[in-house]
């Protein structure tokens, strides 16, 4: 009897703190939080500086990283390749820039585009991903009726009638074990979508960290050992490094054939015909915390990841020689005297959706060490005023 | 004489029980039906893509239906109780008190499986024929909350009608609410399975808080 | 053990407003005790702690010599309890309920259940829900009694039954308790049907015992006398013996504990110039009400 109401009171006196610590924090924020945008940042390839535009009161203000204020036709000068459309239209577009000419198709041909996002990286997205194929003969890609399932072998689930494909299972499975492939596949990647101008096909790691890269063309498998297509010296690079992430996402010029991670949180890029490993020397970007942007033109690459308090921006040339770097440190959303108030009154925060995971958890964040005195006081006033009250009565 | 708790409880609530059961089967078979349809009369790839890209599922339907059985049955067994402070006749039945209102809450555990249990077990069947077992697993993580929300809720509901100080009442609903809340976050299909074992565990705990209250009911608190 | 129902020093407060004040009682194997009180008196506070729905302030209840609040199972078993109201399960049907019971007491008799049910106008596969409140006073009696307790507390047995199922239910009662090895404790509000049933009498006032004494006693020694005399004024303050004088346009009246050979003197002592002094009979009630006053 006496164990039955102490567990009781244990769990209801432990719900309600957890609830206090989940939903506390929540509605404190949803008080006191601000909204800090992120400024933009580009890389101009005609003054080789940063230009850097922020939201303002009254609208967009550009700068340069020397502080210098721009107004808005002189950041979009800086910017030709980013606002060509805009300055075609104005007829104040160059024709050339140091030395490219500049072709509009060949611009946008150039154009990348490449993010990651912590959820992303820890998501709970089906091992099942489709396989197109490349060699039908159509523009457009097309999408199979099955999935490809990579794991102690390769197997091709078909939707209508959820029956697995043997045929074009064995014939995956055999040709990988012809490639070299050791089953089962430690790490798969791919892009599900069809709005793209080709498939890469799907990345994968064997049981032994080599990576294959497996494609379908006009229905047969074709298996390529990244490794065989590398320079000997990126071979034993690329050997050395653990790779934890991948992700494929298609550009129209296919220079950027896979963005990856190494258990450490390093950013890599494999590049061109031969896989040529890059890595982005990025200094703050936390993989789990931070979201990552890639983007490339004609001239140049960036490399820009935002988090918490900080942007970081790093700029390279076509070959990714790392040209400057810009970081900025930011007010946080969560910041100041309410910042320090909400470590006071929560000892603890609790939340379970991060946002930066598909999965709920418990993440908790302790509080400051003066909350024990707060409530230590809290908690005697309480007691004085109970005791006056009852020796009122 | 556990037995004979039963059969009261079973007397009781056995019409409540049985609309309970039409509903729970009525959305299970509406489930399929619907999943059925749209295999037919659309592209069954659709259903896939919608399932692995974007995480809709066809059993979502039944999200919120364990919860509100959890709570009409607890209803059903314990309000009749309440009226006419009934529960003193069956807290003056020769078995220990806590043994007694234990053994209602056993009943109630019990009929509430029998809920769960035909509702969920053909949409099971029927995700076998039409999903992978990629599928199963993911139905699995992602229904066990709804189920364990349910549990939840027919114990905090049981301890609500069981308590008789109206201010722990709703201390007690604020607290269920709050908690009951976080079963239902608006996220992607299988993100609880991380944190299952600890709404399993707190699930289970819950089942002391009416006995808590019968006690205290019996206290005159 | 020495009592059925032992009370001892029973105090308890609903917030600030005393209900019992140092209640001590107690109910001696084989006899049945009515214990009265006019609403708010400590009745139902007294019941609701004789049954473990409340824990007093202070003070200790044991019922067949186990504390009110830790009764055994075994105990309990030996224990009938008819909520006020003949509060019952209304789903079941008369048969099923007996179902349920049955296996909870092992003395269990079900013959006397259906005995009783026999002389209703009703059906085995009756629900109690649909029953008269009389009917279902002798469903709540019968499963009482089918359980052969050796204790009974009946919480205001008299609730809303008319006078045919209020002497029925007496009767019953009166029958089972026989052979003088039960030990009932009632509550009514009707006193006029204890006059004859009950062996002992303890009457509340306001949180307190007034009287506890032997039912034939108070009937006895508990005495009524008009008179008439000139206009008086009498402080009794605290008076001993339950003295009691009342001012009535013709005859007055005077009760207590008085022998018809003090009465003269009492009244004298009241500075009351009493004539005509008449002993008048007086029922249990009129004493309850003599001794509790009518406000």
């Amino acid at each position: 009897m006496k164990s039955i109401r102490f567990t009781a009171l244990i769990t209801l006196a432990l719900t309600a703190l957890v609830l206090f610590a989940h939903y506390g924090p929540e509605a404190w924020w949803m008080l006191f939080s601000e909204s800090h945008r992120s400024p933009f940042i580009n890389y101009s390839c005609i003054s080789d500086d940063f230009v850097v535009s922020r939201v303002g009161e009254d609208g967009l203000i550009y700068e340069s990283t020397k502080g210098e204020e721009l107004d808005r036709a002189q950041a979009e000068a800086l910017l030709p390749l980013f606002n060509a459309s805009q300055l075609v239209q104005e007829g104040r577009m160059p024709t050339e820039i140091k030395g490219v000419n500049i072709d509009l198709s060949r611009l946008r041909h150039e154009r990348s585009f490449l993010r990651l996002k912590p959820e992303e990286i820890d998501s709970s997205i089906v091992n099942l991903r489709p396989l197109f194929d490349n060699g039908t003969g159509r523009v457009e890609l097309e999408e199979p009726d099955d999935f490809l399932r990579l794991g102690k072998s390769a197997e091709f689930i078909k939707a209508k009638g959820n029956s697995l494909d043997k045929g074009k299972s064995a014939l995956f499975t055999d040709a990988l074990n012809e490639a070299g492939f050791v089953f089962p596949a430690s790490l798969v990647a791919s892009n599900p979508s069809t709005r793209k101008a080709y498939d890469e096909g799907v990345y994968a790691l064997d049981s032994e960290g080599k990576l294959f890269r497996i494609r379908l063309f006009a229905e047969e498998a074709r298996i390529e050992r990244v490794a065989d297509s590398m320079s000997d010296a990126d071979r034993d690079a690329f050997a050395a490094i653990n790779v934890a992430f991948m992700s494929v996402q298609e550009q129209s010029n296919g220079r950027i054939r896979l963005l990856f991670l190494d258990e450490k949180g390093g950013v890599w890029l494999l590049v061109g015909k031969e896989y040529h490993p890059v890595r982005l020397p990025l200094g703050s970007y936390k993989p789990s915390e931070d979201d990552l942007m890639i983007r490339g033109d004609m001239l140049n690459y960036m490399a820009t990841a935002s988090g918490e308090g900080f942007v970081e921006c790093i700029a390279f040339d076509r070959d990714f020689n790392l040209l400057d770097r810009y970081e900025e440190e930011l007010p946080k959303d969560r910041d100041g005297l309410a910042a320090a108030l909400a470590d006071v009154i929560f000892p603890f925060a609790l939340e379970f959706d991060s946002g930066k995971s598909s999965y709920l958890g418990f993440h908790v964040q302790k509080g400051s060490i003066l909350s024990l005195p707060f409530y230590l006081v809290l908690a005697l006033i309480v007691w004085g005023i109970r005791r006056a009250r009852a020796v009122a009565k | 004489m556990t037995r004979s708790i039963f059969y009261k409880e079973w007397i009781k609530t056995r019409l409540v029980w049985a609309l309970l059961l039409a509903v729970n089967l009525g959305y299970a078979i509406y489930a399929i039906l619907r999943l059925r349809y749209v295999y037919v009369h659309h592209d069954p790839l659709l259903i896939w893509n919608s399932w692995i890209f974007k995480g809709y599922t066809f059993y979502a339907y039944y999200e919120k239906l364990p919860l509100l059985t959890g709570i009409l049955l607890a209803v059903a067994q314990f309000l009749p109780e309440l009226l006419n402070r009934r529960m003193r006749l069956s807290l003056h039945l020769p078995m220990g008190e806590d043994r007694v209102v234990a053994a209602h809450l056993g009943v109630g555990l019990l009929l509430m499986a029998l809920l769960f249990i035909p509702a969920l077990l053909p949409m099971y069947a029927v995700a076998v024929a039409y999903f992978p077992p990629e599928f199963i697993g993911g139905m699995l993580t992602t229904s066990t909350p709804w189920i364990l929300a349910g549990i939840a809720a027919y114990m905090f509901t049981a301890a609500l009608l069981l308590e008789g100080r109206w201010f722990a009442r709703i201390v007690l609903a604020i607290i269920a609410a709050a908690s009951l809340r976080l079963f239902f976050q608006e996220i992607l299909y299988s993100a609880y399975e991380r944190i299952l074992p600890v709404l399993i565990a707190w699930t289970a705990l819950t089942f002391f808080i009416p006995l808590l209250s019968s006690q205290r009911f019996r206290k005159g608190i | 053990m020495d009592f059925a129902i032992e009370c001892r020093d029973l105090c308890h407060r609903y917030g600030r407003k005393p209900a019992l004040r140092g209640v001590s009682w107690s109910l001696k194997p084989g006899r049945i005790c009515g214990l009265l009180g006019r609403n708010g008196a400590g009745k139902t506070t007294t019941i609701n702690i004789l049954n473990s729905f409340l824990v007093p302030e202070s003070g200790t209840c044991k019922l067949l010599g186990e504390d009110s609040h830790s009764l055994s199972p075994a105990t309990k078993a030996r224990i009938g309890y008819l909520i006020e109201g003949h509060v019952q399960y209304g789903f079941f049907n008369v048969e099923q309920i007996e179902r349920f019971y049955s296996a909870f007491y092992p003395k269990w008799d079900a013959s006397i259940y259906y005995h009783l049910i026999s002389r209703l106008d009703i059906g085995k596969k009756q629900k109690i829900s649909t029953m008269s409140c009389g009917q279902r006073s002798q469903v709540a009696l019968g499963l009482i009694l089918a359980q052969k307790p050796d204790l009974i507390v009946f919480d205001d047995y008299s609730m809303g039954l008319d006078p045919g199922y209020r002497r029925l239910f007496i009767d019953v009662i009166r029958d089972y308790a026989a052979d003088g090895k039960r030990s009932i404790l009632l509550t009514s509000h009707i006193i006029q049907d204890l006059e004859g049933l009950i062996d002992d009498c303890i009457i509340y006032d306001k949180g307190r015992v007034l009287v506890d004494t032997q039912t034939e006693r108070l009937s006895q020694d508990y005495r009524r006398y008009s008179f008439t005399a000139p206009e008086f004024k009498a402080h009794l303050g605290e008076a001993p013996d339950y003295l009691r004088v009342e001012q009535h346009p013709s005859r007055h009246l005077m009760h207590g504990f008085v022998n018809p050979d003090e009465v003269a003197s009492k009244l004298a002592q009241l500075g009351i110039a009493a004539s005509d002094i008449k002993e008048e009979k007086m029922t249990l009630e009129d004493i309850f009400i003599a001794l509790t006053g009518k406000y």
